[in-house]
C-alpha cells in the first residue's frame, strides 16, 4: 500500500484485528477511488484535447442520450451499493466486539489536558502528569479488551491511531467499546491522541500504547500493583 | 404553480417518511423531532402553493407559449431607496448584541425597531 | 453542424444571426443603470444588483481576512514547535478563519450570485421583497463585523472551533465576550440567510416571466433555488440551537450542561443538521456557476438537463438526513442509517459530474479564463467526492474522523466549488456586471497558480491524516514525515496567496479601462444576457419570446428553425408582423413588462 510503503511513516502497525480488516477496506476503498478519480481525469483530459475550438462552426447540439444516462445512473448505483454492502458488514463486525465478554477492561479518564488509565480489577491507576508527562497505556496481546471512557469535563476524543479506531468521550454519557487486541508487540509511544478539540492544550494530550505478551503484562501489573502499595 | 406545489409536496412526503424511518431504527429524539419540523415546514409551503392554485389560474409564467406581453402592467411597485433597512439591520444587531454586551444595547435596539417598523408599516422610505 | 461564424452574416442569402446588442438599447450616460455613486445612495439602495455586488465586495473581503488568518495557521504549522503564536492565540485562529470562511464568505458570496443573477435569469425586474433583501444584506454585514469585533474583546476571539460543541464553549468552558460576540454574529447571519432564502424562493415561485416554465429556468436558478430551500429549512435550526447555548451562558439554562442534567451531544445533531446542508448551500451554487459555463464555451447546451434537475433536487432533499456523519466516532448515532444516506448522495453527485463531461463532449471547447476555472473546478471536486466516498463509511471515518484527512477533504470539495468556481464566475460575468472584461493573460498565470498553490497546500493533509495528526492542534510531533508534509502545505500556501496577485492587477486593470463588452460578449444561453451591460434599472426594456432553457442562443439562431427551438421563430415573427407601438428602448420607470409590439 502506497503510504504504508513510504520510507518513514509515523502510522503505526495494525495492533487490533478490527484494524487489520479496516486497513484491507482503506486499500479497496482508496484503489477503486484513485480509479474513479483517474478515469473522470482521463475523460476530462480527452475531452479538452479532442474538443478543442478549431473553427468557427456550432457544434452537435444534442441534449440527450438515454444509454449514457442509464449508464452513468447505474453504474455508481452498483458501486456505492457494493461499498455499502461492505460498510454495513464492516460495522457489524465492529460492533459484535463489544457484545464479546473482555477479557480485560481499562476506564478511561480524559480531563483537561492529560489522560488516566485504570485497571480496576488490579487496583492500579496509570495517570499522566503535567506538559510532557504523558501516560503509556499498557495491554496484552491476543485479548479482548473492553474500554469504559468517562470525560471530567469537556468533550475529548480517545483516538489510538493502532486501532484505526476512535471514541468520543462526551461528559454525562460514559461510553464503552471493545477491541481484540492482536499478537503484534512493540512499544507505539505516538499511537495515542486526542481527538476533539478541547480547549487549550488539546494539541498535547497525548498518550502511547504498549503491547505486550500476556504474561509479561501480568507481571507489569504486578508491579504497578506493589508500587501503590509502597506508596501508600 | 403546479409543479411548483408538487415539489412542495415531495418534500413534505419525503421527510415524513424519513422521519418515521429514522424514530424505527432508533434515531435520537432530536433527530426525529428536526425530521418532523422540516416536513411541517416544507408542508407549510406546500399548503399554501396549493391554496393559491386553488384560488387562482394557471400563470402566463406557466404557459409553454407565454410570452411577455402576457404580462403587461405593473408588476410590483418597488421603492428605489429605503433607509428602513439598514436602520432595522442596526436595531435587530443592537438587540441581539445586547445579549452580550448589555441590556442597555438590547433597549436601544428596541427601540431602533420598534420605530423603524412603525415607519415601514406607514410605506415611509426616507 | 452548421458551418456558420455565430455573430456574422455571411452572404445575402444566409438569413441573419442576429445580435443581442441591437434590441437590448443602450445607455450612453448610465443614466439608468450602473451602481449607487454616494455612501447615502449605498446605505439605502433595494436594486438587488448594487445588493449582489455589495454582497460580493464584502464576502470576498472576508475571504481575504480569513485567508490571513490562514497564513497565521500555516506559519505556525511550518514547523514543530510554537514559534509565532501561542496555543491559546492559535485556537482563536484557527476557529476564527473556519468561521469567517464559511459564514461570511462562502455563503454570502452564493446568496451574491442569488441577489445579482436570479432576478435577471428569470427575467424579473428585482427580487420579491426588495427592501427585505437589502436587510439580509446590512444584518449579514454588522454579523459580520460583531464576530471580528471578538479579536479585540478580553480573552480574545471565540477559539472552540466554528461548530463550537458544548461544553467547551458553555460559561464554564469559553467565559468571555469574544465566545458570547461570535454567537451573537451567527444568530444575525443566520437571520439574514433565511430571510434572504424566503425571498429567493417567492421570486422564483412569483415572479418568472412568461413562458419561463419551472423546467425552462437556466441549472443556476434551479441550484440557486434548492440552496433556497436547504437554508430555510437549516439555517432557524442553527439559530435555535445558539440561542439555546446564549441561554446556557447568560439566562441560565441547562439545555447542554451535563452537570444539570442536560445533553451536549443534543448540541450536536441541532448543529449538524445544519451543518451538513450548509456544505450543500455553499457548493451548489457553484454547480450551477459551472453548469452555465460549461455549456457557453464548448457552444452546446446543458447535456441531460432534466438529469440535472432531478440529481439536485436529490442532493438538496438529501442533504438534510445525512448529518450525523460528522458523529460516527461519538458513538450515539445510529450508524448503518446514516452510512446508507450519505453514500446515496454521491450518486445524484456523480451524475451532475457526468452532465458537465456530456455537455463537453461533441462540443466546440473555448478556454478562456472562466472555462479554466470551471475545468479546475471538475477535477478538484472529484477528488474531494471520492475522499467524502471514503468518510462516508464509519469503518474508515472511525480513524479518520478529526484528523487532517476531514481538512483536506472539505478544503478539496470547497476549494472545487468556493474558489475555482467562484473564479469561472467572476470571469464570466464580470463584462456583464462592469461592462469591461478581465484579461486573459492574467487569468491564465492567475489559473495555473491558484492549481500549483491550491494543491501544494491541500494533497498533503491526505497524509497528515491518515498517519495519525489530528485537526485543530497549535503544534505536533516531528513523526514520521510530519514535518515535510507540513512544510510543503506552508509553502503551498505562499503560491495560493501569490495567485491573487494577477486577479487584482486584472481588477485593477479593467476597472481602468472603457466599457465596450455590450450586452453579450460570451453568446450567452441565459436572460441575463438580453440586457445592457452593466443592466438598466429594474433589468429589461425588451425580452426576447422564451421556449427552452436558452431563450438567448434561440434568439440569436431564431431565423435557423433546425437550430432554435421550437415555437421560437413563430412566435419572433409574430412580433415583427404586429403594429408598432411603443419604442424598443423606452425605458420604463415602473416596473411593466411590455414585449416591444
Amino acid at each position: 500500500m502506497i503510504i504504508a510503503a513510504a520510507p518513514s511513516t509515523a502510522l503505526d502497525p495494525p495492533i487490533t484485528k478490527q484494524a487489520e480488516d479496516i486497513d484491507k477496506i482503506w486499500d479497496l476503498n482508496l484503489y477503486l477511488g484513485l480509479a474513479v478519480v483517474a478515469f473522470v481525469a482521463l475523460l476530462v483530459l480527452f475531452v479538452t484535447i479532442r474538443y478543442r475550438r478549431r473553427d468557427e462552426n456550432l457544434p452537435s447540439q444534442t441534449r440527450y442520450s438515454l444509454p449514457v444516462q442509464i449508464t452513468y445512473t447505474l453504474v455508481p448505483l452498483a458501486i456505492i451499493g457494493a461499498l455499502v454492502a461492505i460498510t454495513f458488514v464492516s460495522v457489524s463486525a465492529i460492533e459484535d466486539v463489544d457484545k464479546k465478554t473482555p477479557d480485560l477492561v481499562v476506564d478511561v479518564t480524559a480531563f483537561q489536558w492529560q489522560w488516566a488509565f485504570a485497571y480496576p480489577e488490579a487496583g492500579v491507576e496509570v495517570v499522566g502528569g503535567p506538559a510532557d508527562d504523558t501516560p503509556t497505556l499498557v495491554l496484552p496481546a491476543d485479548s479482548t479488551v473492553q474500554f469504559n471512557l468517562e470525560s471530567l469535563d469537556v468533550v475529548h476524543s480517545f483516538w489510538i491511531t493502532a486501532f484505526r479506531f476512535k471514541h468520543d468521550i462526551i461528559p454525562g454519557s460514559p461510553s464503552t467499546f471493545s477491541v481484540e487486541i492482536n499478537d503484534q508487540l512493540g512499544d507505539f509511544p505516538n499511537a495515542g491522541v486526542c481527538a476533539e478539540y478541547c480547549g487549550l492544550d488539546h494539541a498535547f494530550m497525548r498518550f502511547g500504547v504498549q503491547v505486550l505478551p500476556p504474561d509479561q503484562f501480568e507481571t507489569w501489573l504486578g508491579e504497578q500493583r506493589s508500587a501503590t502499595e509502597d506508596d501508600s | 404553480m403546479k409543479l411548483e406545489s408538487m415539489l412542495w409536496s415531495g418534500v413534505t412526503c419525503y421527510y415524513m417518511m424519513l422521519a418515521v424511518v429514522y424514530l424505527l431504527v432508533g434515531g435520537s429524539p432530536g433527530g426525529v423531532a428536526l425530521l418532523f419540523a422540516a416536513a411541517a415546514l416544507g408542508g407549510l409551503v406546500a399548503g399554501w402553493t396549493w391554496h393559491w392554485r386553488r384560488s387562482h389560474g394557471p400563470r402566463p409564467a406557466d404557459r409553454n407559449e407565454g410570452s411577455p406581453i402576457d404580462q403587461t402592467g405593473v408588476v410590483g411597485v418597488y421603492p428605489t431607496a429605503s433607509l428602513r433597512p439598514f436602520a432595522l439591520a442596526v436595531g435587530v444587531t443592537a438587540l441581539v448584541a445586547g445579549i452580550a454586551l448589555g441590556s442597555w444595547l438590547s433597549m436601544i435596539g428596541v427601540a431602533l425597531i420598534a420605530s423603524q417598523v412603525l415607519l415601514l408599516v406607514h410605506d415611509i422610505d426616507s | 453542424m452548421t458551418a456558420i461564424d455565430p455573430g456574422e452574416q455571411l452572404s445575402e442569402e444566409m438569413p441573419p444571426i442576429l445580435d443581442l446588442n441591437d434590441y437590448v438599447g443602450s445607455d450612453p450616460d448610465h443614466k439608468h443603470s450602473g451602481l449607487p455613486r454616494t455612501v447615502i445612495g449605498w446605505l439605502t439602495t433595494t436594486d438587488h444588483k448594487a445588493l449582489g455586488v455589495a454582497y460580493f465586495a464584502t464576502s470576498l473581503t472576508f475571504l481575504l481576512i480569513g485567508g490571513a488568518l490562514a497564513g497565521i495557521i500555516r506559519a505556525e504549522l511550518a514547523q514543530p514547535g510554537l514559534q509565532f503564536v501561542s496555543a491559546a492565540t492559535y485556537n482563536s485562529v484557527f476557529t476564527i478563519h473556519g468561521s469567517v470562511m464559511v459564514y461570511l464568505f462562502a455563503v454570502p458570496f452564493g446568496f451574491g450570485l442569488a441577489n445579482y443573477l436570479l432576478p435577471l435569469q428569470i427575467g424579473a425586474p428585482d427580487v420579491a421583497f426588495p427592501r427585505l433583501n437589502a436587510f439580509s444584506y446590512w444584518l449579514y454585514l454588522l454579523g459580520g463585523i460583531t464576530m471580528l469585533t471578538g479579536f479585540l474583546a478580553d480573552g480574545g476571539a471565540a477559539s472552540f472551533g466554528w461548530f463550537a460543541y458544548p461544553p467547551l464553549s458553555g460559561e464554564a468552558g469559553s467565559p468571555g465576550l469574544g465566545a458570547d460576540l461570535w454567537i451573537v454574529a451567527i444568530i444575525l447571519t443566520g437571520t439574514s440567510g433565511t430571510l434572504t432564502a424566503i425571498n429567493m424562493i417567492s421570486t422564483v415561485t412569483m415572479m418568472r416571466t412568461p413562458g419561463m416554465t419551472l423546467f425552462r429556468m437556466p441549472i443556476l436558478v434551479w441550484d440557486l433555488f434548492i440552496t433556497a430551500f436547504m437554508v430555510l429549512l437549516a439555517f432557524p435550526v442553527l439559530s435555535g440551537a445558539l440561542l439555546m447555548l446564549l441561554a446556557d451562558r447568560h439566562v441560565g439554562t441547562h439545555f447542554f450542561d451535563p452537570l444539570e442534567g442536560g445533553s451536549p451531544i443534543l448540541f450536536q445533531h441541532l448543529f449538524w443538521f445544519f451543518g451538513h446542508p450548509e456544505v450543500y448551500i455553499v457548493a451548489l451554487p457553484f454547480f450551477g456557476v459551472v453548469t452555465e459555463v460549461f455549456a457557453v464555451f464548448s457552444r452546446r447546451p446543458t447535456f441531460g438537463y432534466k438529469d440535472l434537475v432531478f440529481a439536485t433536487l436529490a442532493i438538496g432533499v438529501l442533504s438534510l438526513s445525512v448529518w450525523a456523519h460528522h458523529m460516527f466516532v461519538t458513538g450515539e448515532v445510529v450508524l448503518k442509517f446514516f452510512a446508507l444516506t450519505t453514500a446515496l448522495i454521491a450518486i445524484p453527485t456523480g451524475m451532475k459530474v457526468f452532465n458537465w463531461i456530456g455537455t463537453m463532449w461533441g462540443g466546440s471547447i473555448s478556454f478562456k479564463a472562466p472555462m479554466k476555472f470551471a475545468i479546475g473546478f471538475l477535477v478538484l471536486f472529484v477528488g474531494g467526492g471520492m475522499t467524502g466516498v471514503i468518510l462516508a463509511s464509519p469503518t474508515l471515518d472511525f480513524h479518520l474522523s478529526d484528523s487532517y484527512f476531514i481538512v483536506a477533504h472539505f478544503h478539496y470539495v470547497m476549494g472545487g466549488t468556493v474558489v475555482f468556481a467562484l473564479f469561472a464566475g467572476i470571469y464570466f460575468w464580470w463584462p456583464k456586471i462592469t461592462g469591461r472584461f478581465l484579461s486573459e493573460r492574467l487569468g491564465t498565470i492567475h489559473f495555473w497558480m491558484l492549481m500549483v498553490g491550491f494543491n501544494m497546500t491541500f494533497f498533503v493533509m491526505h497524509f497528515l491524516g491518515r498517519e495519525g495528526m489530528a485537526r485543530r492542534t497549535a503544534d505536533y510531533r516531528p513523526i514520521g514525515n510530519f514535518e515535510q508534509w507540513n512544510m510543503i502545505a506552508s509553502a503551498g500556501y505562499v503560491v495560493l496567496v501569490a495567485s491573487f496577485v494577477p486577479f487584482g492587477i486584472s481588477v485593477i486593470q479593467s476597472l481602468r479601462s472603457k466599457p465596450t463588452a455590450g450586452a453579450d460578449p460570451w453568446h450567452g444561453n441565459s436572460l441575463e444576457w438580453a440586457t445592457m451591460s452593466p443592466p438598466a434599472e429594474h433589468n429589461f426594456d425588451w425580452l426576447p419570446p422564451i421556449r427552452s432553457d436558452r431563450p438567448v442562443f434561440d434568439f440569436r439562431w431564431a431565423n435557423y428553425e433546425e437550430l432554435t427551438s421550437a415555437g421560437v421563430k413563430a412566435a419572433w415573427d409574430a412580433r415583427n408582423t404586429q403594429p408598432e407601438s411603443a419604442s424598443a428602448d423606452s425605458a420604463q420607470s415602473d416596473s411593466s413588462l411590455e414585449g416591444d409590439s
